[in-house]
């Protein structure tokens, strides 16, 4: 097997020439010479009689045989009859390789070709890079890149080896080409499939020049008129006989479509039930199965072919009956209708709207059994399992006859290929472009953020929002992230301006401009955020999960809010949820309801809000069951809700907050015990009086300490809340000024040893601000003015 | 060479091709002309249209259900008939100039040199 090439070969011979014809207007003037020698001959030989006219026909004819030989062999070059590698290359490579193709050629021309220039799109393998991979190659390694593209043909069962192959060819060749790729994020598997995608893309273009055909002229006229369908339904099969293009066909879409065809060819039940979740592709195999029955070639039996599938509207028929009689003699009729036209497979999408009452549903489960149970007509019903279940409950036999065909969502290596197959329609549609980490990165965000729907509907989905985020016209991972930014709020990228640098460096800072001491717990919380904000976090769990444990009043909560402040959308933006509201078994129901049913249960306010501080407050008085229930959101960062759905809490950080031995956290650090040791003893004292269970602490990434608060940070307490009243004066441009004495009297009246800082901002209130408003209301203070405030301004006011 | 390999791919591929090409064309328009469809529906009811009769019904009935779905069988055969015609007439044209072709094919490349040697010998129509 020689992998030696040969620049005068045949084929490399056609194949250059061929590129000189290539051209349009070329190939239209071969037409204008040949039209116009074959008029000029037919004219002098019928009109003048003058013999010269045969030349005219003798020249006409040689020109449409090399017309003919451009078109169907030289524009292709098929591949010849041997496994050289002169037989294998395709033309757009043999018109453009060079007598000696050493690597520096070789990636000059590559991009050149169709498929090169795929791979340099979609996968970055632009000339550019193969440039680099070229310097690090040598002459002498022309042979072994062309032995390495024969392999790579066998491996992706490529036709020949195009310009695709001799890219990824030469890339394996590079030594370094593991380290190269890595930190392109893609492995050498990646660029075979993107060989396997452009293949798959090529056939479809090819199969468009294919002639395609449904039935004729005649085909209608087999079978009846169809009024009631065509105003009350959608024809599926006449939409999609004006698609030439093919869907991918994946294993278990073609095993379903089979067993449809199978039940509809029997004598059996004539109906097919498919049920799925919502993005599953129910409707993608219906319309896949209406596609090969419509085809002349396909194989399915005659009792099939070319039967029209009508999408039932269930909307139109509601709203055209207004009475009940009314819509049941509609729908008596259509029925009648389809069934005496022979032709017709009726599809009622969302099925359950037929068989239930409600808003835009009737149940005409009476009228639809008979004609299901006599399988005269056939019927495809779609619907999800909840749907059907519910079905099921209320009407088995109803159930019971159907032919069920379950569907279940697409695994990772499926949805790339569905999402590949969709690219060509999403390009066109959007004008844009989409690189394969795109792909990638939609299927990743899309199991994370996506809940609706599952694959491959939720990646297609975020797929298609990800197109008006392309930068020049090109989609990417970061067209996919903003989209996800724009769409759930979530921070995605890795943090990239110099400002959110600086403020994620100065975390502590700024939260400490809201709060005061507890270093430990704030340095904790401001790690994990910029571990997360740095990308190397672990991304399947939460950003962080802490269990903050002190007295009351010390800033457990206040920490939240902070962190939800400085660094999340905001304090409105917070999960709050009081778990002393959650104390019985039956309020894990609760936690965990659907957002129609509960807007405030935990999973749908973090399905809102993926990207959040979810503070689960006083966590000591929740049903252990509760407890359970949060386990798996601590370990995993997931918490299924009542519909099953998988809720990701792994863009938020989850603080618990409980004042459980908050006596015993008093007496270790009044007996001098260092903090590292409060953390163990307390923890160990937790466990034994029974308060929280091993396995529920140990979920934790940290459990934070908080101390009761020294009064030196108490008077700090007391400048944040002046500070606070100051920036309520700010439109006023008012401002207040407390000298010390004052500030210390706040700070021994504001102080509860039970209830910490907490009384501090009442009493704030009930003195400084009830001064400022007097001194507003007696004219003292204007616009503009300062009020300065002593010890006994705040004593009269307490008085 | 670029000669004889033309003459090489005319005289194999280019004649199979161009032939095979030919048979489609043919497949194509049965498929327009819904042929082999029509052939075998061609005694149904125009547009599957008759009068409808249960079991219930009357003799009369029956008897009107019968002559309806008689003169509908009667009014499909005659449309379909024509189109089978049409459709046999239009495939016998291109049967008869797609042959022609594909027996005249080995013939083509020597065409200019007989059109030379007619003009020489100054062969008129």
């Amino acid at each position: 097997m020689s992998s030696i090439y040969n620049h005068n070969c045949q084929r490399a011979k056609e194949a250059r020439l061929g590129k000189m014809f290539e051209k349009k207007p070329i190939r239209f003037l071969l037409w204008v010479f040949c039209i116009a020698f074959l008029g000029l001959g037919l004219l002098a030989l019928l009109y003048s009689h003058n013999s010269f006219g045969w030349i005219g026909v003798g020249a006409a004819i040689l020109v449409w045989m090399f017309i003919y030989w451009n078109k169907v062999e030289l524009m292709h070059v098929p591949n010849g009859p041997t496994d050289k590698l002169e037989d294998v290359l395709s033309r757009d490579l043999l018109r453009l390789l060079p007598k000696n193709p050493e690597p520096l050629a070789m990636s000059e021309i590559i991009c050149k070709t169709q498929s090169g220039g795929f791979l340099a799109l979609r996968y970055g393998a632009t000339p550019v890079m193969l440039s680099i991979v070229a310097a690090g190659l040598k002459e002498s390694d022309t042979e072994r890149i062309f032995e390495k593209a024969r392999e790579i043909q066998k491996a992706t069962d490529s036709e020949q080896i195009e310009g695709a192959v001799l890219s990824v060819a030469m890339i394996e060749c590079f030594p370094e080409h593991e380290e190269m790729l890595r930190r392109m994020k893609l492995e050498i598997g990646d660029l075979y499939n993107g060989i396997i995608w452009y293949n798959y893309l090529h056939g479809q273009v090819k199969s468009l020049h294919k002639p395609r055909r449904t039935g004729g002229v005649g085909r209608d006229l087999m079978f009846g008129y169809t009024p009631l369908l065509q105003r009350f339904a959608v024809n599926i099969s006449r939409y999609r006989e004006g698609i030439v293009k093919e869907q991918v066909h994946l294993e278990a879409q073609e095993e379903s479509v089979n067993k449809m065809i199978e039940i509809f060819s029997s004598g059996g039940r004539q109906n097919v039930a498919i049920i799925g979740p919502e993005g599953s592709g129910r409707s993608t195999l219906v319309t896949t199965f209406a596609d090969r029955i419509l085809d002349a070639d396909s194989k399915v039996s005659s009792k099939l072919k070319f039967r029209q599938i009508f999408k039932l509207d269930a909307a139109a028929l509601i709203g055209v009956a207004g009475e009940r009689g009314e819509l049941e003699n509609l729908v008596t009729r259509i029925m009648n209708e389809a069934y005496l036209a022979k032709n017709i497979i009726l599809w009622l999408d969302n099925a359950q709207l037929f068989f239930e009452e409600g808003v835009g549903s009737v149940n005409l489960g009476n009228i639809l059994l008979p004609v299901i149970q006599g399988g005269g007509l056939r019927i495809i019903f779609t619907m999800n399992e909840q749907r059907y279940l519910e079905i099921s409950a209320h009407n088995s036999q109803l159930a019971n006859a159907l032919n069920k065909i379950m569907i279940t969502q697409a695994n990772e290596e499926e949805t790339m290929r569905i999402m590949q197959d969709h690219v060509p329609q999403l390009e066109h549609q959007h004008n844009v472009r989409y690189t394969y980490w795109a792909l990638k990165e939609a299927f990743r965000l899309s199991e994370r953020y996506v809940h609706d729907l599952v694959m491959p509907g939720r990646a297609l989905n975020l797929l298609e929002a990800a197109a008006g985020h392309a930068e020049e016209g090109l989609v990417t991972d970061e067209s996919v992230q903003i989209a996800v930014e724009k769409v759930y709020g979530v921070k995605m990228q890795a943090s990239q301006n110099a400002e959110e640098k600086q403020r994620l460096l100065n975390l502590e800072d700024l939260i400490h401009e809201r709060m005061v001491d507890q270093e430990n717990a704030v340095k904790a919380v401001s790690d994990a955020l910029r571990r997360a904000a740095a990308g190397v976090r672990n991304e399947n769990r939460p950003i962080g999960t802490f269990l903050f444990l002190g007295p009351t009043g010390v800033g457990k909560t206040e920490l939240a809010k902070a962190i939800s402040d400085v660094y999340f959308k905001g304090e409105g933006e917070m999960v709050r949820l009081d778990l002393n509201e959650y104390v019985s078994a039956s309020d894990v129901e609760r936690l965990i309801a659907d957002g129609s049913e509960d807007e405030l249960s935990l999973t749908s306010q973090v399905m809102k809000h993926p990207f959040s501080v979810v503070l689960l407050d006083e966590i000591e008085k929740a049903h252990p069951q509760v407890l359970t229930t949060l386990l798996q959101l601590l370990d995993e960062g997931i918490l299924r809700d009542v519909r099953n759905r998988e809720v990701s809490f792994r863009d938020a950080i989850v603080i618990a907050t409980s004042n459980a031995g908050a006596e015993e956290i008093r007496h270790l650090i009044d007996s001098g015990t260092d903090l590292a040791n409060v953390k163990d003893e307390l923890t160990d004292h937790l466990i034994r009086n029974g308060e929280f269970k091993p396995e529920f602490l140990n979920r934790f990434d940290e459990i934070c300490i908080f101390q009761p608060l020294p009064k030196d940070a108490l008077r700090q307490i007391v400048d944040l809340i002046i500070k606070g009243v100051n920036r309520t004066l700010e439109p006023k441009k008012m401002s207040v000024e407390l000298d010390d004495e004052a500030k210390d009297l706040l700070v021994e009246r504001g102080y509860d040893p039970k209830l910490g800082a907490r009384p501090m901002r009442r009493i704030v209130q009930k003195t400084v601000e009830n001064i400022v408003a007097k001194a507003v209301l007696s004219g003292n203070l204007d616009n503009g003015g300062t009020i300065q405030i002593n010890a006994q301004m705040i004593q009269e006011s307490l008085d | 060479m670029l000669i004889v390999s033309f003459l090489q791919w005319w005289y194999s591929r280019g004649w199979l091709t161009f032939g095979y090409g030919f048979l489609e064309k043919l497949k194509s328009t049965a498929d327009f002309f819904s042929l082999g469809l029509l052939f075998r529906t061609l005694f149904s009811p125009f547009r599957q249209i008759s009068a409808y009769s249960d079991e219930f019904a009357s003799i009369q009935q029956r008897l009107i259900a019968f002559t309806d779905k008689l003169v509908s069988r009667l009014v499909g055969t005659v449309v379909r008939l024509t189109i089978i015609i049409f459709g046999i007439v239009f495939m016998f044209f291109e049967a008869a100039i797609g042959s022609l072709l594909v027996l005249a094919w080995p013939l083509m490349p020597f065409a200019p040199i007989a059109s030379i040697v007619l003009a020489a010998m100054g062969v008129t129509l």
